[in-house]
C-alpha cells in the first residue's frame, strides 16, 4: 500500500507514461461503452417494438399445431396426437394466462388482452370438443371443433387487428426513434470530435512535457561541446528521471568548469614560473655578459692596481702631483667597475663614480666638456644596480659630440618626482635622429650596443635590461632628443628608500 | 500557452461530460409507445359500426378518444363487414366487455346485438340510428325528423319558395330503409309539402355512387334548384361540380358540418347554409353515459343531439 502511494506520488516517466495511455484508454473506452450503451438502447426499443408481432407468430403456429393435433385425435383417438395435443394445450395455456394475468411484458394491451381471453375460450372449447369425443357426442364434438375453429379465427382476426394497430404505432415509433436517434448520433460524432480533440491534446502535452527536458539538456549539451561550459541552469518541474538526468548534466557541466578552472589556474602559474625563470636566466645572462667583458678589460686587476700603485709612487717621488692624483682617481674608477653586478650601490655612489669619470675625462679633453652634477639629498640613498650612470654618460659623451667641434655641457641630475626618483642626463652633443630614438624607446639597443669606442664596455643595452630586472618594471628608461640641440636621458626609478647625498 | 492549453483541455472535458449527460439523458428518455395501454380496473367499451370512413364517424370517434380519457375507460372498435354482427358479438361476450355502441343504420342487426349483449349483462347504447324494438339502454342521437324539416326550411327560403329540391344523403344514410333515412327525407317532405311552388325531386345515396356523379345527372336533367347534402365530404366535390359548371349561384346547396371549406362557402355565398349536427357530442356522450350506466346512475333512455345552423347571419357577414 505504502508503495503505490509512494509510486502514484511520485512524478516518474514510467508514472507519466502510464497515465497518459490510462487516459487515452479510458477516454476512449469511454467512447466505446457510451456508443455500446446506445447500441443497446436501439436493439432494446427495436426488439420491444416487434416483440408483440414475434410473440402473436409463435401463437399462431402453436395453434396451427394444435389444431392438427386436435382434429387427429378427434378423428382417430390416436394416443400420441392426444400427447402431443396437451403439450401444445399447456403451452397455449400458459401463454393465454400468462397475458391474462398481466405477466406478459406487452398484456397491457387491450388488444392482446382480448386475444389471452379468446384463446382461453379457445382452449375450453377444445375440451369441450375432448369430452364430447370421450362420450361418443359425435354432434357435440363436431359442433365444439367447429366453435373452436370459429374462435381461432377471431383470435386470427383480433392478430391481424393488432399487427395492423402495431404497425401503424411501430411506424410512428420508428420515425420518433429515428428522430431521437439522429440527435443522439450529432451528439455522439460531437463526443468523438472531442474525444479525439482532447487525446490530440494529451498527446501535445505529453510529447512536450517529456520531449522538453531532454531538448533543453541537448542544446546546453551542444553548448559544451562547442566549448562553453558556464552552463545556466534552467529550473523547471519535470518528471523525476528528466530531473536527475538535469540535475546530474549540470553537476557534470559545474565539475568539468571547475577543472577547466583548474587546469586554468595550473597552467597560468606554470607560465608565470616558466617566465620567471626565463627572466632570471635573462638577467643572470646579462650579469655573466657584462661581467665577461668587464673581465676582459680587467684581465689582471691586481696586477693592474699594484701598477698603477707603483705609478702614483714614482709620481710623488718625482713630485708629479697631478699625475698622482689622476692615477689614483682612475684607481677609484677601476675598482668600482670591477665589482660585481649583482651588488648593489646608492644613488650617491653612481654619482661619486660618475665624478671620478668625469676627471679622468677633463684631464684627456681638458676643457671641451663640462659635467654639472646635482643630486637631491632626498634621493641619493635610493638603492639602484651599479654601474648605470656612468655607461649613458659615456654613451652622450661618444655619441653627442663625435661630430661636434663647440664644447660640450652635460648636465646630470638626480631628484625626486612623485613616487619615483628620477636621474636625467642631458647633453647638449648632435642628439638623436627620430627613427634611432623610436628604436630606443622601444627597448632596442642594439646599434648602441655593438659600437665600440672608449668605453668601459657596458652598453645601454645591459643597462636597460639590469634596471628592468632590478626593478621589474618595463618603462625604466626614456630617451628625448632634438637632432643638433640636445638629448635627455631619463631614468625613472620606482622610490625604495629615501637617504642624504 | 500552457495555460492556454490547461484552460483548453479543461473546456473540452467539461464539454464532454455535459454533452455525455444530456446525450445519456436523452438515451434514456427514448419510448415507445404501445398502442393503447389497459389496466384491469378500466371500463372496457366496444363500438359497432358500420361505416369508418365518413365526416360524421370521425368526428365521432375524436368525442369517444376525448371522454374515455375523461372517465378512464378503455375502447375498440369493430366493424361489420369483415365480420358478421354474430360473430362480433361472440366475441364481445368472450372478450368480457363492459358496454357496446352500436353504431348502425340497419336497426335489425342493431337489434340481435343489442339483446345478445343483454343476456350477458352487457351495456348497450345506440347511437345516431335507434333501434327503439331492442332493449338497449340508451339512445343518444339528433332528431332527424327535425333535421329535415330544418334544412328544408333553409332550402325553401333560399329559393324564395319556387323551386325543385335534390337531397343527397350521406354514408351515415346509406341504409334507404333506415329510420334515419326515413326521418330526414320525412322531415323534408313535411315542410316541402306546405309549399305549394316547392318540390323534393330527386333522393340519392352517396353510399351508392359518388356525390359528383349524382350532382351531374341532376344538372344534366335541369331537376333541381337547390341540393341538400348532409355530408361535409360530399358538400366539397359538389360545390367543384358547380365550378366547373359554372352553375354556381344557379344552384343553391344546404350543407353539413362546419369545415373550413364550408365555412368559407357560405362567406361567399356558395352555400346558402349549413346544418352542423355535433358528431362529436355523439362520441362523447356514448361513453359519459356508458360511464354512468356502470356507476349504477339512473340515465334517460333517449338522449337529444341538437344541431345549429350556420348562415352568413351568425357567421355575422351582412
Amino acid at each position: 500500500m505504502n508503495r503505490i502511494s509512494t509510486w502514484m506520488l511520485r512524478n516518474t516517466l514510467k508514472r507519466k507514461v502510464f497515465s497518459f495511455i490510462l487516459v487515452l484508454l479510458l477516454c476512449f473506452l469511454s467512447g466505446f461503452i457510451y456508443t455500446f450503451y446506445v447500441t443497446f438502447r436501439v436493439n432494446e426499443q427495436i426488439n420491444e417494438m416487434f416483440s408483440t408481432s414475434i410473440s402473436l407468430k409463435a401463437m399462431n403456429e402453436e395453434m396451427r399445431e394444435f389444431e392438427s393435433h386436435l382434429e387427429t385425435y378427434l378423428a382417430s383417438k390416436n394416443s400420441d396426437s392426444f400427447v402431443q395435443y396437451l403439450d401444445t394445450y399447456n403451452l397455449l395455456n400458459a401463454r393465454s394466462k400468462a397475458i391474462i394475468a398481466g405477466e406478459s411484458p406487452y398484456a397491457s394491451n387491450l388488444q392482446l388482452k382480448n386475444i389471452g381471453h379468446l384463446l382461453e375460450a379457445y382452449l375450453d372449447t377444445s375440451e369441450k370438443a375432448i369430452e364430447y369425443k370421450r362420450g361418443r357426442n359425435t354432434e357435440g364434438y363436431l359442433d365444439a371443433y367447429g366453435d373452436l375453429l370459429n374462435i381461432g379465427g377471431y383470435i386470427e382476426h383480433k392478430v391481424s387487428r393488432l399487427e395492423a394497430l402495431d404497425f401503424e404505432v411501430n411506424l410512428e415509433n420508428y420515425q420518433q426513434l429515428t428522430a431521437q436517434f439522429a440527435e443522439i448520433q450529432t451528439n455522439l460524432v460531437i463526443i468523438a470530435i472531442l474525444l479525439i480533440a482532447l487525446s490530440v491534446i494529451f498527446v501535445f502535452t505529453f510529447s512536450v512535457g517529456v520531449a522538453t527536458p531532454i531538448v533543453d539538456l541537448s542544446e546546453q549539451a551542444q553548448a559544451i561541446a562547442s566549448g562553453d561550459y558556464h552552463v545556466k541552469r534552467v529550473k523547471g518541474t519535470h518528471f523525476k528521471e528528466a530531473e536527475l538526468l538535469r540535475d546530474t548534466f549540470y553537476d557534470m557541466a559545474s565539475h568539468i568548469q571547475e577543472y577547466i578552472d583548474e587546469l586554468k589556474d595550473k597552467v597560468e602559474t606554470e607560465n608565470k614560473l616558466r617566465l620567471s625563470e626565463t627572466e632570471k636566466l635573462k638577467i643572470q645572462n646579462s650579469l655573466n655578459q657584462a661581467e665577461l667583458m668587464a673581465l676582459q678589460s680587467q684581465i689582471n686587476p691586481h696586477f693592474l692596481f699594484n701598477t698603477l700603485n707603483a705609478g702614483m709612487q714614482l709620481a710623488i717621488i718625482e713630485d708629479a702631483e697631478r699625475t698622482g692624483h689622476f692615477l689614483e682617481v682612475l684607481s677609484a674608477l677601476f675598482r668600482y667597475n670591477i665589482q660585481s653586478l649583482q651588488n648593489k650601490v646608492k644613488l650617491s655612489q653612481e654619482f661619486e663614480n660618475a665624478q671620478k669619470y668625469y676627471e679622468l675625462m677633463k684631464v684627456r679633453f681638458g676643457d671641451q666638456f663640462t659635467f654639472r652634477f646635482q643630486c637631491s639629498p632626498e634621493v641619493a640613498g635610493t638603492e639602484m644596480p651599479p654601474l648605470i650612470l656612468q655607461p649613458i654618460i659615456e654613451n652622450a659623451l661618444i655619441h653627442g659630440f663625435r661630430n661636434k667641434t663647440e664644447s660640450g655641457l652635460i648636465d646630470i641630475r638626480a631628484y625626486l618626482s612623485g613616487e619615483h626618483v628620477c636621474v636625467e642626463v642631458l647633453d647638449n652633443g648632435e642628439g638623436i635622429t627620430e627613427t634611432d630614438l623610436e628604436r630606443l624607446n622601444r627597448g632596442d639597443f642594439t646599434k648602441v650596443s655593438d659600437r665600440v669606442g672608449h668605453t668601459t664596455g657596458l652598453g645601454l643595452g645591459n643597462v636597460y635590461e639590469r634596471l628592468r630586472h632590478f626593478f621589474g618594471v618595463d618603462e625604466i628608461m626614456v630617451f628625448e632628443s632634438v637632432v643638433s640641440s640636445h638629448t635627455k636621458v631619463t631614468i625613472r626609478l620606482p622610490r625604495k628608500e629615501s637617504e642624504s647625498c | 500557452m500552457k495555460y492556454v492549453i490547461k484552460a483548453l483541455e479543461f473546456s473540452i472535458i467539461i464539454a464532454l461530460l455535459t454533452l455525455s449527460v444530456i446525450t445519456f439523458n436523452k438515451i434514456n428518455q427514448v419510448e415507445i409507445s404501445n398502442a393503447q395501454s389497459y389496466r384491469e380496473d378500466q371500463m372496457h367499451l366496444a363500438i359497432v359500426t358500420d361505416e369508418i370512413s365518413s365526416y360524421a364517424y370521425q368526428r365521432f370517434l375524436n368525442g369517444v378518444e376525448t371522454e374515455v380519457k375523461a372517465v378512464d375507460a378503455v375502447f375498440e372498435v369493430y366493424e361489420i363487414g369483415d365480420l358478421s354482427i354474430d360473430d362480433i358479438v361472440q366475441m364481445l361476450l368472450i372478450t368480457e366487455v363492459d358496454g357496446v355502441v352500436f353504431r348502425l343504420s340497419d336497426n335489425n342487426l342493431a337489434g340481435k346485438g343489442i339483446d345478445a349483449c343483454k343476456e350477458q349483462g352487457i351495456f348497450t347504447i345506440v347511437v345516431g340510428n335507434d333501434a327503439p324494438e331492442s332493449a338497449r339502454d340508451i339512445y343518444i342521437g339528433t332528431n332527424k325528423f327535425n333535421q329535415g324539416r330544418q334544412a328544408a326550411t333553409l332550402a325553401i327560403e333560399a329559393i324564395k319558395e319556387d323551386g325543385n329540391i335534390g337531397v343527397i344523403l350521406g354514408s351515415e344514410y346509406h341504409f334507404e330503409e333506415s329510420s334515419v333515412s326515413n326521418n330526414f327525407i320525412g322531415g323534408i317532405q313535411d315542410v316541402v309539402s306546405k309549399a305549394s311552388l316547392v318540390e323534393l325531386t330527386e333522393v340519392a345515396y352517396s353510399s351508392q355512387k359518388r356525390a359528383e356523379l349524382i350532382v351531374d345527372e341532376m344538372l344534366d336533367q335541369n331537376a333541381i334548384d337547390l341540393l341538400i347534402c348532409t355530408d361535409p365530404v360530399d358538400v366539397n366535390r359538389i360545390i367543384r361540380v358547380l365550378v366547373d359548371r359554372n352553375r354556381v349561384g344557379d344552384i343553391k346547396v344546404i350543407a353539413s358540418g362546419d369545415t373550413d371549406e364550408i365555412i368559407d362557402g357560405i362567406e361567399k355565398n356558395v352555400i346558402a347554409a349549413s346544418i352542423v349536427e355535433n358528431y362529436e357530442e355523439l362520441g362523447r356522450f356514448s361513453v359519459r353515459f356508458f360511464s354512468k350506466l356502470m356507476s349504477g346512475e339512473g340515465v334517460s333512455a333517449y338522449i337529444n343531439v341538437p344541431f345549429q345552423i350556420l348562415d352568413q347571419n351568425n357567421l355575422g357577414i351582412e
